[in-house]
């Protein structure tokens, strides 16, 4: 059988720039306060949903944005103690009990913000939240990130933030098996990747 | 050479409490340093201005510093072994014990970095070769060996229980691991996450300013080793070193005009953004000091005249250093300011600024209180391990002992 | 660093403290509290093992807040808390939903801030000084109030309201009118968007409830579909796919909207327009559609009153009793002028009606009403009409070819429109074009909106258990209520007020002028889970369960299922669900028998709908299924074009202008027979506020709140921590503002101070504030409404939110 590549696709002019995602990330992987996997920027002006160009010829889209799952990933070369790692299936991992906190993960990926540091002892405004994925493996000092949801992945589950987008602008699946949802979009489809030109040939795709 | 002085009683005695107070002084520097580490360790970095736009502030360009400090003053300890000038052998054991001092200062820099310091024994387990990070942390480990056992042998030699020989084949040692030094710039150099990094001179670059940290220090030391008749420093000496260290400086100077006219002539995206961060943001202030000293060091080292004042020289050689860390920094701060994916969203991390949708990005870095106590508390750990060197250990001269 | 949350004002939070001193809580549980706030909820929490240790379980309910895409819920239980929420999946997959604010519910369940016991005031009105008090203590000293006010002062003298916090129906609105109805208590309704349901109520009729668009899935079917002062995007982010999928179909998408939302950047086409002038366009278009002979005459002949004959003198229709003079008592038909006979005859008898012409019948002047139309509509050309919106006349007969001609074309309108005084013509133009093209009561054809407030439910039965009604009086009108002592010309004392799920404070206009009024009140009482504007203000403060705490039952907003959910939690703390507190204040004031001892003989008499018995609803399928479907999917609203109005036709001519709501108020209803066009009270150029405040402010509304709802979920403080004002760089520069800067927006009702952010998507000269902070959130001023105006327009009766101009400062 051949090797899986789950890449997950995003339809850009779906996205309603509505945090949905985000919040469902920080909810089902019980994500510390003030630590966001996945976000929403917005493509236009300087300031979050603000566009760009002038009063009224102006232009505005959204771009939800989280770990990359590079097949060629600069954060796993960087790392000099393999804390991150890329699975059988291409998802990048994340062992918070070898993570020594050198940050230098954080300096590779080109992908801004995407890998955030625990900087003090993990806060929840919930205490009662924490649960065997993310809370309880979340530790001060160390780097985490987008981990594509992989304990739902084997349960044959997606990842939280496309469990309900309400724009329905995310799709997820295996891009090695041609008849995926995914595999199909990206034939159909044109596409952007971000920052291919820093070689990391990442595994989000952004339909346009 | 001249001949040995005779040290008044009422000199020694005021020298003594000189040192004593410097001594006092600076562990009390280093108890805050450590007071601020347990802080640090106990808030976690809220208490840096590091987030996760900038993960990396003074901590890391203080850890380059004393990289660069051990590693040229390695290369200058090897020279009279390495070019058989057997006038100078003597003198390398200072350079050599600044070496071993410096590099003893960049691992407390780095190991005060770590977000798990106590997880340090990873390096070692869970080593990853092909991590430049790895590379970097195998040369501090070398530059801490070499320099130890050449300082060793060099004191035997002194002594007359090492061979010219051993030394030779040291000296060449020690050469190689300084020039090693090179390597180090891999673990910036290779990430083509940030094109200010992303060059392949960049080994070049730190193997130059290695060698102005070194000679600078290695100028400033023993200058004031002169002043207090530790031993004697002919002029000679001093003017080699002052003109390897003006022409660093002015190779140093190239290489960031390079880097500025390379970021600014194919207009690109990332090298626009550099030189934008350059001149106009976050790292301006930085970059601005960092100009105006080399500046004045090249000054200083090339003018002959003013070289020979000792006073002016000792200046010279500080602002050299302090060229250094800025060059360092004035990397560091460019690199993450000028950042790849500029959209604005809901910040992250401790500095999420609050009451804001503006994220941590071109907000610039300024190191807080933490982090300066920190820096400056590993800066005099390795000035007092100077001192009790020179103290204790036989460093002096053979024909001044 | 850490986030600012702010907290209620420092006295509230003392009292929390020394309650727990106060309840001989031990010093671990003291501790506790105080390191970690969050632990408060309950010592079980903290206290269990290692909490992997047990499964989780999942349970269904649903969410109720004010925005209406009312999404049904998973609760993830477990050792008995609900540690978070997710999607549940609804039988007609079309219609999961979720979102950012219905995943974070955990954290306002457990928010350390949560009201746990009653409390009473011991300070000022608002000073935020409170006391515990018992549950005994509460009801001793509201019940012998509440009936000494209606014994001295009448029934209505105690009012029994609600506001906007909860959508369902045994706490919800319902739930408070058949307390109130019982004890014919007055009934506070807090006046928003009734311009807009008004406007559309008019033409279409009022029929058995207020909808006017076909259920939200059928625009898929549009070729051309105009949003209309509404920003789905954002405020209807569960129904926006179906608009995508409409723009995937090959429709276009067209936002008209003075400002450039995620909407308008989502379109195909945006028509960016002055604020309030948007019945204006509406005309604009109707007059390209007449005069390009693109009107559907067939359609106008046949389902509306187009034929009719208006008389010049009474401007009403012309009736057969004008032309027989005998006065017929139930049905007077109507008159149409017979274009082959050329006289004027009953409608019934006519095969060929006159569509234009004038006419003496009988002596008296009579037009038809398209003529009346098309006479109106002469004035507004689209050059006329580019002056007054500041649109290209191009682009406006543009747009009415594209909506007469690519069709079925649908024109989906929201609220933006309706918070300006003129609020209530842009539904009757929108009345006009759908009459004049027949986009309406078919496939991908609609006006209006799809808003479900319960139809399916046996509401009426519900609301009035003994068949007593009490009166209902406006908020606009309640500072002068208050003031007089008289309302509508009688005296009308208004003495003490229960309030339960609402925050007028808040969401109501001039909080200045309403504090004064509620000042005037003996005794008002605030249930709320939360602390709010309004709450703050509250003598005596009844702590309400949570949502799941409860068992209730939904049938509200653009979900067209009927849900049901058991409570999953028993109510925390010290708190009752509304029902037991209704219970309570039933039983006191004597009409307990209101209220059977277990809600579900509530539910179940709700569910006795005719509308139920036929989508098959009953309560066991409800406890089973938890969502089952009460509208049918597809719903055409007037389909047949049966239109539940007098005549049974679309009635763009209104016969009758009677306000919504008759206190003795005078105004010039001839204005409103036909959608002329009546510039917005003060945001428009030339009105005398402008003068002095030149800039025109509304209230922005966000993912992060619901109306005054969320304001303190810290998941979503994270993203959008405070208030904020969002302008265009233009009028930024011209008052040395820049981004991130606090500024004051002011004008003579009152002040905030709020952060900037510069925005090229606010129209130069508007300014938007950001909606659903209380007043401790902001930096100084009490809230939006402190700008606002309690101006109550005759007509329609509605609170003018956006119909306010104000200026701006560095602070």
């Amino acid at each position: 059988m051949a090797k899986k590549r789950m890449v997950m696709v995003i339809d850009v002019k779906r996205c309603l720039g509505c945090h949905t995602c985000a919040v469902a990330c920080k909810s089902g992987n019980y994500l510390p306060n003030k630590v966001w996997w996945n976000r929403i920027l917005t493509v236009g002006g300087k300031d979050m949903d603000t566009p760009e160009g002038v009063f009224p010829n102006l232009k505005m889209g959204f771009l939800p944005i989280s770990c990359q799952h590079c097949e060629n990933p600069a954060c796993v070369k960087a790392c000099p103690v393999g804390a991150t790692y890329k699975r059988e299936d291409g998802v990048v991992m994340q062992d918070y009990d070898r993570c020594i906190g050198c940050q230098y993960c954080i300096a590779a990926c080109p992908y801004t913000e995407v890998r955030q540091f625990n900087v003090s002892e993990p806060e929840y405004y919930l205490p009662i939240t924490k649960d065997k994925i993310g809370a309880s493996a979340q530790q001060k000092g160390t780097v985490s990130k987008c981990i594509f949801c992989f304990t739902r992945l084997d349960d044959g589950k997606v990842p939280n933030c496309m469990e309900l987008c309400p724009g329905r602008a995310r799709y997820f699946g295996d891009l090695n098996d041609p008849a995926s949802e995914v595999a199909k979009l990206l034939q159909s489809r044109q596409y952007n990747q971000l920052l291919v030109e820093k070689g990391t040939k990442p595994s989000v795709y952004y339909l346009t | 050479m001249s001949n040995p002085t005779v040290i008044q009683p009422n000199i020694k005695k005021k020298q003594n409490l000189r040192n004593i107070t410097w001594t006092v002084i600076l562990c009390l520097v280093i108890v805050a340093g450590i007071v601020a580490w347990g802080y640090l360790t106990f808030k976690g970095t809220t208490v840096t201005n590091l987030n996760n736009i900038n993960p990396w502030g003074v901590d890391i360009a203080s850890f380059m510093l004393f990289m660069s400090i051990s590693a040229g003053a390695l290369i200058i300890a090897s020279l009279p072994g390495v070019m058989n000038i057997t006038r100078y052998q003597s003198y390398a054991k200072i350079p050599a014990f600044i070496g071993l001092a410096a590099s003893i200062g960049a691992g407390a820099a780095i190991f005060m970095h770590l977000g798990r310091p106590e997880r340090f024994w990873h390096m070692i387990v869970y080593l990853r070769l092909g991590s430049p990070m790895s590379w970097d942390s195998l040369v501090i480990a070398l530059l801490l060996i070499i320099s130890a056992i050449f300082l060793n042998k060099l004191i035997k030699f002194d002594q007359g229980k090492t061979s010219k020989d051993t030394i030779k084949k040291l000296s060449y040692c020690a050469l190689f691991v300084g020039l090693l030094e090179g390597g180090s710039s891999f673990t910036y150099s290779l990430q083509a996450s940030h094109t200010f990094w992303n060059s392949p001179a960049q080994p070049v670059a730190f193997i130059i300013t290695a060698i102005i940290a070194g000679t600078a220090l290695l100028t400033v030391v023993l200058l004031l080793l002169k002043s207090r008749n530790y031993l004697t420093v002919d002029d000679k000496l001093s003017e080699a070193l002052a003109k390897i260290t003006g022409v660093s400086l002015i190779t140093e100077l190239i290489f960031v005009i390079s880097e500025i006219i390379t970021g600014a002539y194919p207009g690109t995206i990332g090298g626009l953004a550099d030189n934008s961060a350059l001149f106009t943001g976050a790292a301006l202030p930085y970059f601005r000091t960092e100009l105006v000293v080399v500046v004045a060091a090249i000054v200083i080292f090339l003018t002959p005249s003013v070289r020979r004042n000792s006073m002016m020289l000792s200046i010279g050689g500080v602002l050299a250093i302090i060229g250094v860390f800025l060059n360092k920094l004035t990397m560091l701060v460019v690199a993450f300011s000028a950042v790849n994916i500029t959209n604005p969203g809901a910040p992250t991390g401790p500095l999420a600024i609050t009451g804001s949708y503006v994220p941590n990005i071109g907000k610039g870095y300024f190191p807080s209180l933490v982090e300066c106590t920190l820096v400056l508390s590993i800066v005099a750990l390795v000035i007092l391990l100077l001192l009790l060197g020179f103290k204790y250990l036989p460093l002096q001269n053979k024909e001044t002992v | 660093m850490d986030i600012k949350h702010k907290k209620y004002p420092e006295e509230n939070c003392l009292t929390r403290r020394s309650f727990l001193k106060a309840a001989g809580a031990t010093t671990v549980a003291v501790g506790m509290t105080l390191t970690n706030p969050w632990l408060g909820l309950g010592s079980a929490v903290a206290q269990k093992n290692d909490p992997s240790d047990s499964a989780e379980t999942l349970v269904k309910s649903f969410c109720r807040m004010g925005c209406s895409n009312s999404c049904f819920l998973n609760l993830h239980i477990k050792d008995g808390n609900i540690i978070r929420t997710s999607m549940a999946s609804l039988p007609d997959e079309r219609y999961n939903r979720i979102c950012l604010r219905g995943l974070s519910h955990a954290q306002r369940i457990y928010h350390p801030d949560r009201l746990k016991y009653p409390m009473k005031r011991v300070g000022e009105r608002g000073s935020g000084k409170w006391e515990r008090i018992s549950w005994d203590e509460a009801m001793n000293t509201i019940i012998p109030k509440f009936k000494k006010v209606r014994e001295k002062y009448g029934k209505a003298a105690l009012a029994i309201t609600s506001g906007y916090g909860n959508n369902a129906n045994l706490s919800g609105i319902y739930g408070i009118y058949r307390l109130q109805n019982s004890l014919e208590a007055t009934y506070v309704f807090d006046d928003a968007d009734a311009a807009g349901e008004f406007g559309y109520a008019k033409p279409l009729g009022f029929g058995k409830d207020y909808i006017q668009g076909n259920e939200f899935s059928d625009c898929v079917n549009a070729k051309t579909y105009l949003c209309w002062g509404a920003n789905p995007a954002v405020a209807f982010i569960q129904a926006w796919h179906f608009i995508r999928e409409m723009q995937d179909n090959g429709g276009k998408l067209i936002v008209i909207d003075p400002n450039f939302t995620v909407s308008a950047a989502k379109a195909d086409q945006w028509i960016p327009i002055r604020a309030g002038s948007d019945a204006a366009l509406a005309n604009g278009m109707s007059h390209v559609i007449i005069k390009e002979n693109l009107h559907n005459k067939e359609y106008l002949l046949k389902y509306t009153v187009a034929p009719f004959l208006v008389r010049a003198d009474t401007k009403v229709f012309l009736r057969q009793s004008d032309l027989t003079g005998v006065k017929s008592s139930e049905n007077d038909p109507y008159v149409v002028w017979d274009s082959k006979s050329n006289k004027a005859d009953v409608l019934t008898k006519v095969d060929h009606p006159a569509l234009e012409g004038s006419f003496t019948v009988n002596g008296i002047k009579v037009s038809t009403a398209f003529q009346l139309l098309k006479e109106l509509l002469a004035d507004y050309s689209p050059e006329a009409v580019a002056k007054l919106t500041d649109i290209n006349p191009e682009v406006i007969t543009d747009l009415a070819y594209q909506y007469a001609l690519n069709t079925p074309s649908s024109i989906f309108s929201g609220w933006g429109f309706n918070q300006y005084d003129n609020g209530t013509i842009l539904p009757h133009a929108i009345s006009v074009l759908a009459a004049l093209t027949g986009n309406i009561a078919k496939k991908g054809a609609s006006i209006g909106h799809w808003w479900n407030y319960s139809y399916n439910l046996n509401t009426e039965g519900f609301s009035t258990p003994t068949g007593k009604t009490g009166p209902m009086i406006d908020i606009l009108n309640l500072p002068d209520i208050m003031e007089s002592g008289n309302y509508a010309g009688k005296p009308y004392p208004l003495k003490a007020m229960f309030l339960a799920s609402g925050n007028y404070l808040y969401n109501s206009s001039d909080t200045n002028q309403l504090k004064k009024a509620l000042d005037k009140l003996d005794l008002f009482v605030v249930a709320d889970y939360c602390m709010t504007d309004t709450t703050h203000y509250a003598d005596i403060i009844l702590p309400a369960a949570f949502w799941f705490e409860v068992e209730e039952i939904m049938d509200f907003g653009t979900n067209p299922f009927v849900m049901y959910a058991k409570g999953v939690i028993d109510p925390l703390y010290d708190s009752k669900s509304d029902t037991d507190i209704f219970r309570l204040l039933a039983k006191g004031l004597g009409v307990g028998e209101i209220y059977p001892d277990h809600d579900s003989e509530l539910v179940k008499e709700l569910i006795d709908s005719d509308q139920c018995k036929k989508m098959g609803i009953t309560f066991e399928r409800l406890e089973k299924e938890q969502a089952v479907l009460g509208t049918p999917l597809g719903f055409i609203q007037y389909e047949g074009n049966h239109f539940p109005t007098k005549s049974g036709r679309l009635e763009f001519y209104v016969e009758d202008t009677s306000p919504r709501v008759d206190w003795g108020q005078t105004f010039n209803k001839d204005d409103y027979h036909l959608p002329k066009f009546i510039p917005p009270k003060e945001a428009w150029p030339e009105s005398s506020a402008a003068k002095k405040y030149p800039l025109s402010v509304y209230n922005g509304k966000t993912n992060f709140m619901v109306h005054g709802e969320y304001y303190y979920t810290p998941w979503l403080r994270e993203i959008d921590p405070e208030p904020t004002v969002r302008l265009n760089p233009i009028d930024a520069a011209a008052r040395g503002i820049k981004t991130q800067d606090y500024v004051e927006v002011f004008n003579d009702r009152g002040r905030v101070v709020v952060k900037s952010i510069l925005s090229e998507a606010i129209r130069p000269g508007m300014l938007w504030l950001s909606k659903g902070f209380q007043h401790w959130q902001f930096k100084e001023g009490f809230g939006i409404n402190d700008l606002t105006d309690t101006y109550s327009n005759p007509y329609h009766c509605n609170a003018s939110f956006f119909d306010v101009m104000v200026e701006i400062r560095k602070k």
